[in-house]
């Protein structure tokens, strides 16, 4: 479990991003972080983590303060996927061989080597691991990406917009995939996604920021015209097909 | 592959060093250099080449090695592809440094004018140091600027580079302008770049800064690999960025401002030999840092043969070598739309 308190985050001298955030985030599940641009999501998931250093407050990790935890402990149970993913000149199979960093010490073993393979044939990327990541789409770098951070095998992925340039078809298969991987090995997927159409099929838990803080948090019984309209401004209605809620601007 | 490619640039680094050992003002055959390193041959052959060559080809190899893994290093914790020792002003401030100890502590003198030789420094010891201290001193204004400035971004860092080797090259010319005859023709002759000034016990003292470099950067290799990939993702990886970047980058300048003031000014390889490389060897820099040192090496052997070889027994000064082939290598690969200028 993460458990955040009294978060507070500002770049530079610019008003807070995040102002005094705390919540309690669990075990298993793919939680959706929503809200405006700038309400602080990816703010938010980089504190998570440490890519930035928070003013205030602290966050634990299943009990472990994250202020004193070695950066390399860190990484065995936070993997990381940026917005903006850099394609470094290196073939798809060592670039996701970086994702084993955190337990290499002097050079990668067998076991490294299979996971990385597993991973990569779990997002059909077996046939590009010869390929230079340079030479790839944006999409086929995002899978990439994830695949890394799957090969991190850590307890809590953060992804942000980790399907922001990919077809509807590959969309939707890599968060079924993020979902499976949530349920199957119980691992805690927090996703900063823009889609509310997506957010509410795929995650089971939805965090809204709105002026620094957290506007609500729960299960999909939050997720309603009100909560959408007060975050962001527009109204909307909310259909059942099959099961699911399709958000539909009015 | 990439390993192939490492052991291609080792068999030609061997190859134009056979070469550079056998030819000069004196030819030697194969079977004599090989005769000659065995201690077989005679006293003046030995003399020619454990007096002359080699120590001649080990400065080329080592100092080109040194500023190639530099380079390298530099353009990845910058994030910079125009990262390196020349165009940070570490070259640019060891120039300055010399001149200084030239001019003002009386380290140089002239004893002849030909382009053959004859320029010597008489206390070459004064003008290492003050090139040392000075190029040293470049890297450190431009880590305190990163430290104070944090929003200046690696192509702040650059910039504020071209302004200190502006600043020391206006140096260099004041003092050349006020230096007398025999001052200038030393301050012109060091700032030309001359491997054949370095003696044994100065290839010694490259050669251990260099191998203590190169162990922390391969030691740190993942780390840098990691860094290709953008400072969010190092850090997710668990890499602690901004130590790795000061660590590496005052290392990196310190190897390169002890190479540059034993041997002069020496720029492009710093920049060119980890480009080449990287068309073969990709950002991984597990291959890349051991790549470039051979390439460095190579390139620095190959210019420094090429000036020695080109109109003997006249021997053309290594700087000016490594520009013409650096430069034209530099555009080439330039025009190849290679990841140079992302």
């Amino acid at each position: 479990m993460i458990r955040v308190e009294g978060l507070s985050y500002s770049y530079g001298s610019s008003p807070k991003v995040l102002d005094n955030i705390s919540c309690q985030l669990e075990q298993g599940h793919c939680i959706a972080v929503l809200g405006n641009n700038g309400a602080g999501k990816s703010t938010l998931l980089k504190c998570l983590n440490r890519v930035l250093v928070p003013q205030e407050g602290e966050v634990l990790i299943d009990g472990d303060d994250t202020n004193i935890m070695p950066r390399r402990e860190m990484a065995k149970k936070i993997a990381y996927v940026p917005q903006r993913s850099i394609a470094s000149h290196t073939m798809v199979f060592d670039a996701v061989l970086l994702g084993r960093k955190p337990y290499i010490n002097w050079d990668v073993t067998e076991e490294d080597r299979r996971i990385v393979q597993r991973v990569l044939k779990q997002l059909n990327l077996s046939e590009y691991s010869t390929r230079y990541t340079s030479e790839l789409s944006g999409g086929e770098l995002q899978k990439v990406v994830l695949a890394r951070a799957l090969a991190q095998e850590s307890d809590y992925l953060l992804l942000d917009e980790p399907t922001s340039n990919l077809d509807p078809h590959n969309k939707h298969n890599m968060l079924r995939l993020i979902q499976d991987i949530s349920i199957e090995q119980n691992k805690t997927v927090i996703i900063v996604i823009h889609d509310l159409n997506l957010a509410v099929r795929y995650c089971d838990r939805f965090l809204f920021l709105k002026d620094s803080n957290i506007y609500r948090y729960g299960g999909c019984e939050i997720v309603t015209t009100q909560t959408i309209e007060d975050v962001y401004g527009m109204k909307v209605e909310i259909l059942e097909h099959r099961e699911n809620k399709i958000i539909v601007p009015c | 592959m990439k390993r192939i490619v490492i052991v291609i640039a080792c068999i030609l680094v061997l190859a134009v060093g056979l070469f550079s050992v056998a030819s000069g003002s004196m030819d030697l055959t194969f079977r004599e250099v090989v005769q000659t390193l065995f201690g077989k041959s005679t006293v003046q052959n030995e003399l020619v080449v454990f007096g002359v060559r080699l120590p001649r080809i080990a400065a080329s190899i080592l100092v080109g090695a040194a500023l190639a893994v530099c380079g390298a290093v530099m353009q990845c914790v910058l994030h910079n592809p125009l990262a390196s020792a020349s165009t940070l002003g570490v070259s640019q401030g060891a120039g300055f440094g010399a001149a200084l100890g030239i001019v003002v502590f009386g380290g140089g003198v002239v004893s002849s004018g030909s382009a053959n030789v004859a320029i010597e420094i008489n206390n070459p010891y004064i003008v290492t140091f003050s090139a040392f201290v000075f190029g040293s001193l470049s890297t450190l204004v431009v880590l305190l600027l990163f430290r104070f400035k944090r929003n200046l971004g690696s192509g702040g860092l650059i910039l504020a580079g071209v302004a200190l080797s502006s600043l020391f090259t206006g140096g260099s010319t004041l003092l050349q302008y006020f230096a007398d005859e025999t001052q200038l023709g030393a301050v012109v002759f060091w700032t030309f770049g001359n491997l054949g000034s370095a003696s044994w016990t100065e290839i010694a003292i490259i050669a251990v800064v260099f191998i203590a470099a190169f162990v922390y950067f391969m030691f740190n290799r993942w780390n840098y690999t990691a860094m290709c990939s953008g400072t969010e993702t190092a850090k997710s990886l668990g890499v602690n960025t901004t130590t790795l970047m000061l660590v590496s980058m005052v290392i990196g300048s310190l190897t390169a401002a002890v190479s540059v003031a034993f041997v002069g000014i020496i720029n492009f390889i710093g920049l060119v030999a980890p480009h080449m490389m990287r068309k073969f060897v990709g950002d991984d820099y597990r291959f890349l840092i051991p790549a470039s040192a051979v390439a460095g090496g190579l390139l620095l052997l190959t210019a420094d043969t090429f000036g020695r070889l080109i109109i003997a027994p006249v021997i053309l000064p290594v700087g000016a070598i490594t520009s013409f082939l650096g430069a034209p290598l530099f555009l080439w690969l330039l025009m190849r739309g290679d990841k140079i200028n992302d």
